[in-house]
């Protein structure tokens, strides 16, 4: 189910709301988790067991873990634990990615699996694996009540597509947290404002990105527009789904960690991945990058963990190739930004720093959004005048012209002017009274837009649930 | 406002409209609506049949997320509210592939559908080739562009390749005189609320195709113009925006009141205009009474004994009356309607007469022939 759809906003989560609202605390973990596994139930019924079984191994491999703390039995649940869960996302997620290459390099004939791919497993079962090690590491306190673990993997507001919430974000959340105006106003607002971001821009970007696809009138300059168009979907998206996600929580006294920050802005690869999916670039940075060393190691094997990680980051995305060089060419800008880059652009005038960043963005995108490998490459190579395309052709300025509006909310959106100002406004009293009076009328306005939209049918699928 | 009333507000206003819709909801579900008249379907109905197999291929859980978005209250105010808001404040330049400028709505189409294209030509030429050519009569054909060449045009929009189009058509057709009709119109020639042409704004066309078809000369030029009011075309309510109404100018002579017409598949005869069906769901069909097989019209008047046989679409319904002046007789055949094998048998002997294939490039790419 999404939740930019009809049957989510007033069929399940009406639902919810009111039974959440109506019980008292102490079934209230009940009522969410009945309710996330009717969620996922509805959107994978199949699957749903397997999630189950994700969350007893957790369980169960959690308090073996805190049992025999202390001892080498720990260490092997530990690692029991951890390849259970990437063993489950390998098999069903990366299975027919190591068939087809295995048949691609012996010549082999072995049948692919064909296996759906579970919704959300590559969020749960990350956020599965950060409770195990952190009960590991004493991070985390072992969670004895089985109904409060599920609760916390299967909370259905970060369930299929993040921000990947650890466990010890929610810990005290699960056992006491508080309902209120304050806490349901703000959420719902957030959830409206990630609704909008989705249903409004990803999605009508979107559409300007099937168009350009579709064209036999390709420029290069259309390849430019592209590329924009599909970043900031991917961002107004993702971030979008993030924010339905943070507000979610919120309605229900929960407080998940931001998951983006306007990497747009940003002045280097290394500041966009600190702004863009933190919680998965935080996840591979406690989780592989600092137990392998960080970069406290000799040269070389600093170079190797940061490959490793950006191999891993790309291919948590997805099972393809792509993902992976998509993954390594972050890691091959980090490594130049750390040896010689960033000293360059500390010369030379800020905007330098920012074109630079927007050129590996926009480049890094296509390659992520483009079909296989061969795909990738001639779309990068067209984009600088490689496939022998016109500059400009009429269906470029059609479409630029078409979804100017769009592109510009899209930018503003994407940076912190918006939030800026309203902060500052609201530094005024006649100012903050105004923008209070307008916040709810801003709610409706978008609910009903989105509404408008759902029912015109032009929803769309996250396009984060493929990982 | 403080901060602290704006969470309660805000609070109420989120649950207060979740609420509202989803009374509604139960309210619709009470009495669910058959058939929209607008997208002339069946709308889904709350899934029937519900087993456990059902649901876990997910069957059941697919049919009700349809149920849930088609029989959603309040749906053509939520449709309306979407294409305003892309087409007016987002600017988008089409919402749903429905496109306006200067008042006219179009429906924007990048490409043809070659496939069906070539079925379309496939059928003529077997007609062609069976039974009409080598008749002792010339062969004629005008395609009529739909809306979005204008706009494509005048507005650069994205249109299919009509050059292309056209080429095909004459190369395959080669034994058909091509009437070029592309330069006879222009936009304000076409309905603005409908994707057919305005039958009062067709001299240009009327020209063109009796100066080539050796007409021209017979049709007295003089009409009187009637005007019915609250003309609502297709694209009215399909593209979301309901715009004013327009008028639906029909032209009218002593000659054209005199016509009849003879309907081959009901045995009856009736006028050119047919009032009854104004006020139908299809008010385009007043002409010629609509999607008629096989008609003909005779001409009472007629300055000559020549007769003319039309293969048309509904673009040819408010033509082919104007046309009527010049001849004894037009038989009128939509070949969408009518098997080819069975329009010489119907009508008779075709020897010597004219055959004019007036033809619009929407019906040729959309799959309508039987």
């Amino acid at each position: 189910m999404l939740f930019s759809s009809i049957p989510f906003l007033y069929y399940f989560l009406a639902a919810v709301l009111l039974i959440y609202f109506i019980v008292p605390f102490k079934v209230k973990n009940l009522v969410l988790l009945l309710a996330s596994l009717s969620f996922y139930f509805y959107g994978e019924p199949v699957y749903t067991l397997l999630m189950l079984a994700t969350i007893l191994s957790s369980y169960i491999h959690g308090l073996l873990i805190d049992r025999f703390r202390g001892t080498v039995w720990a260490k092997v649940f530990l690692w029991s634990s951890v390849i259970t869960s990437i063993g489950v996302l390998g098999f069903f997620k990366y299975s027919d990615f190591f068939i087809s290459n295995i048949n691609a390099l012996t010549r082999g004939d072995i049948k692919l699996l064909g296996l759906a791919l579970p919704i959300g497993i590559s969020f749960y079962t990350f956020q599965t694996l950060s409770y195990t090690i952190d009960v590991y590491r004493g991070d985390a306190k072992v969670q004895k009540n089985i109904l409060n673990l599920a609760t916390y993997v299967a909370l259905f507001p970060q369930l299929i597509a993040g921000p990947i919430v650890r466990y010890t974000t929610v810990e005290e959340d699960l056992a006491e947290r508080t309902h209120s105006f304050e806490n349901f106003g703000t959420g719902a607002t957030r959830f409206i404002i990630g609704l909008g971001k989705k249903v409004l821009i990803a999605d009508t970007l979107g559409n300007l990105a099937k168009s350009f696809l579709a064209s036999d009138e390709k420029s290069v300059v259309f390849y430019w527009v592209y590329a924009v168009a599909i970043s900031l979907q991917l961002y107004f998206d993702f971030s979008g789904y993030s924010d339905m996600a943070i507000g979610m929580g919120r309605m229900f006294g929960f407080r998940f960690l931001e998951n983006f920050n306007y990497p747009f802005i940003s002045k280097s690869i290394a500041e966009f991945w600190r702004r863009w999916h933190m919680s998965l670039g935080t996840w591979f940075r406690d989780y592989v990058y600092i137990p392998m060393g960080g970069n406290r190691v000799p040269l070389g094997r600093w170079f190797f963990n940061t490959l490793t990680v950006w191999f891993l980051t790309g291919f948590w995305h997805g099972a393809d190739w792509t993902f992976i060089v998509w993954g390594l060419y972050f890691a091959a800008f980090l490594l130049m930004e750390k040896f010689f880059l960033n000293k360059l652009f500390s010369k030379i005038p800020r905007v330098f720093s920012h074109i630079y960043v927007a050129v590996v963005i926009l480049v890094s995108f296509v390659v992520f959004n483009a079909n296989g490998m061969s795909g990738a490459i001639a779309d990068v190579g067209a984009m600088f005048g490689a496939g022998n395309l016109p500059l400009w052709t009429g269906e470029t300025g059609y479409y630029l012209s078409g979804y100017a509006v769009v592109f510009l909310c899209a930018l503003i959106g994407a940076t912190p002017l918006v939030k800026m100002a309203v902060l500052k406004i609201k530094e005024n009293k006649i100012g903050c009274a105004i923008v209070n009076v307008l916040e709810p009328l801003f709610v409706v306005a978008v609910l009903l837009l989105v509404t408008a939209y759902f029912v015109d049918g032009s929803f769309s699928a996250f396009l984060y649930f493929r990982f | 406002m403080s901060n602290k009333i704006k969470n309660i507000v805000t609070t109420f206003v989120f649950v207060g409209i979740i609420a509202l819709f989803v009374v509604l909801c139960a309210v619709r579900a009470a009495n669910p609506v058959e058939y929209s008249d607008v997208e002339k379907r069946p709308l889904a109905q709350f899934p029937e049949n519900i087993t456990w197999e059902s649901i876990v291929d997910k069957t059941t859980i697919n049919a009700f997320d349809k149920y849930t978005v088609e029989q959603f209250p309040m749906r053509e105010f939520f449709r309306t509210l979407k294409a305003k808001f892309a087409l007016n404040v987002l600017n988008l330049k089409e919402n749903n592939g429905y496109a306006v400028e200067d008042g006219s709505i179009a429906e924007i189409k990048p490409d043809y559908n070659q496939e069906i294209l070539d079925y379309q030509i496939g059928r003529l030429e077997y007609a062609y080739d069976k039974y009409l050519a080598g008749n002792g009569g010339k062969h004629y054909l005008a395609l009529v562009p739909d809306k979005n060449y204008y706009l494509g045009v005048d507005y650069g929009y994205p249109m299919p390749d009509y050059a292309g189009l056209v080429e095909q058509m004459k190369q395959k057709l080669d034994g058909m005189e091509y009437v070029d009709l592309f330069d006879s119109l222009e936009l304000e020639d076409y309905y603005k609320t409908d994707w057919h042409w305005d039958q009062s704004k067709l001299d240009d066309v009327l020209a063109t195709l009796g100066e080539a078809m050796g007409f021209g000369d017979r049709l007295s030029g003089e009409y009187t113009e009637n005007v019915l009011e609250d003309f609502r075309g297709g694209y009215y309510d399909q593209s979301a925006l309901y715009p004013s109404a327009e008028q639906m100018i029909y032209l009218t002579n002593k000659v054209l009141e005199d016509c009849t017409v003879y309907d081959y598949e009901n045995g009856k005869t009736y006028g050119l205009y047919n009032h009854e069906l104004y006020t139908s769901k299809t008010p385009y069909d007043f002409f010629l009474s609509g999607t008629r097989a096989l008609l003909r019209i005779d001409n009472p008047n007629a300055t000559t004994d020549k007769k003319l046989v039309v293969f048309r679409d509904s673009y040819g319904a408010s033509l082919v009356p104007l046309m009527a002046e010049g001849y004894a007789s037009i038989y009128v055949v939509d070949i969408r309607y009518v098997h080819p094998d069975l329009i010489t048998r119907m009508i008779g002997s075709v020897e010597g007469m004219d055959v004019l294939y007036v033809l619009s490039t929407t019906v040729l790419s959309t799959k309508s022939f039987k």
